[in-house]
């Protein structure tokens, strides 16, 4: 389900470093490939993009200069 | 403060499992109501609590059964891969006693056969975690 979000994933990082400048620390929300905005939250960014858009996909990610990936220690992930 | 109670046979072996039900975000339902649409079930599983996951973990497949669309991605590491991209969704999880929570979570296969998902820290977060062993129960409340 990852690649049902390609094209919100190439703009984010086409926008990247425009977006560290701007929004360092928020939630963007993008969808069809086009950035609607920046929010506090990721909960208000999430409940802003169902409002516009509707139960479709879209993507919520925050501006951080470096990703931590989720860590998981276990090996129940099958992955 | 809303928690449950749940007690294992062998909480040493089997671990913390509870069974909880994931259901479509109240923005969805929402959505889904006024469009005349039904919203589905919730959708039962065994879930582990596990303090080594930093996020809630369903397994792959009921973001479909539920209708779901990923609202985000994200990279995960584990023991054995580092920075797999997963998609995340907005889900409501309906634990023992009707206690409620909204979180967005990661979905992915799960290894094990006798659990179907994760509860990772980003929901521990928000609770108290009681692990009595030698009872073999454990309590969360929110």
């Amino acid at each position: 389900m990852v690649e049902t979000l390609k094209d919100e994933l190439r703009t984010f990082e086409s926008r990247r470093d425009e977006l560290l400048g701007t929004s360092l620390g928020r939630w963007v929300l993008i969808h069809d490939g086009d950035l609607v905005g920046a929010f506090e939250t990721q909960a208000d960014a999430i409940n802003i993009g169902y409002q516009r858009f509707g139960n479709v996909p879209f993507l919520v990610k925050q501006v951080v200069p470096v990703e931590v990936p989720q860590d998981y220690v276990s090996n129940h992930l099958g992955i | 403060m809303p928690s449950f109670t749940v007690a294992v046979p062998s909480l040493q072996s089997i671990g913390p499992i509870v069974e909880v039900r994931i259901a479509v975000s109240q923005a969805v339902e929402t959505i889904l109501v006024s469009s005349g649409q039904p919203v589905p079930s919730p959708v039962s599983m065994a879930a582990m609590i596990d303090t080594g996951a930093s996020g809630t973990v369903i397994q792959a497949g009921v973001a479909a059964r539920l209708g779901l669309h990923p609202v985000g991605v994200v990279a995960i590491s584990t023991p054995s891969s580092t920075g797999v991209l997963c998609a995340q969704y907005a889900v409501r999880l309906i634990f023992p006693n009707n206690v409620v929570g909204e979180a967005v979570v990661i979905e992915a296969p799960l290894a094990g056969q006798h659990i179907q998902g994760l509860i990772g820290r980003d929901v521990l977060a928000q609770s108290v975690l009681v692990y009595i062993g030698y009872t073999n129960q454990f309590t969360v409340s929110f």
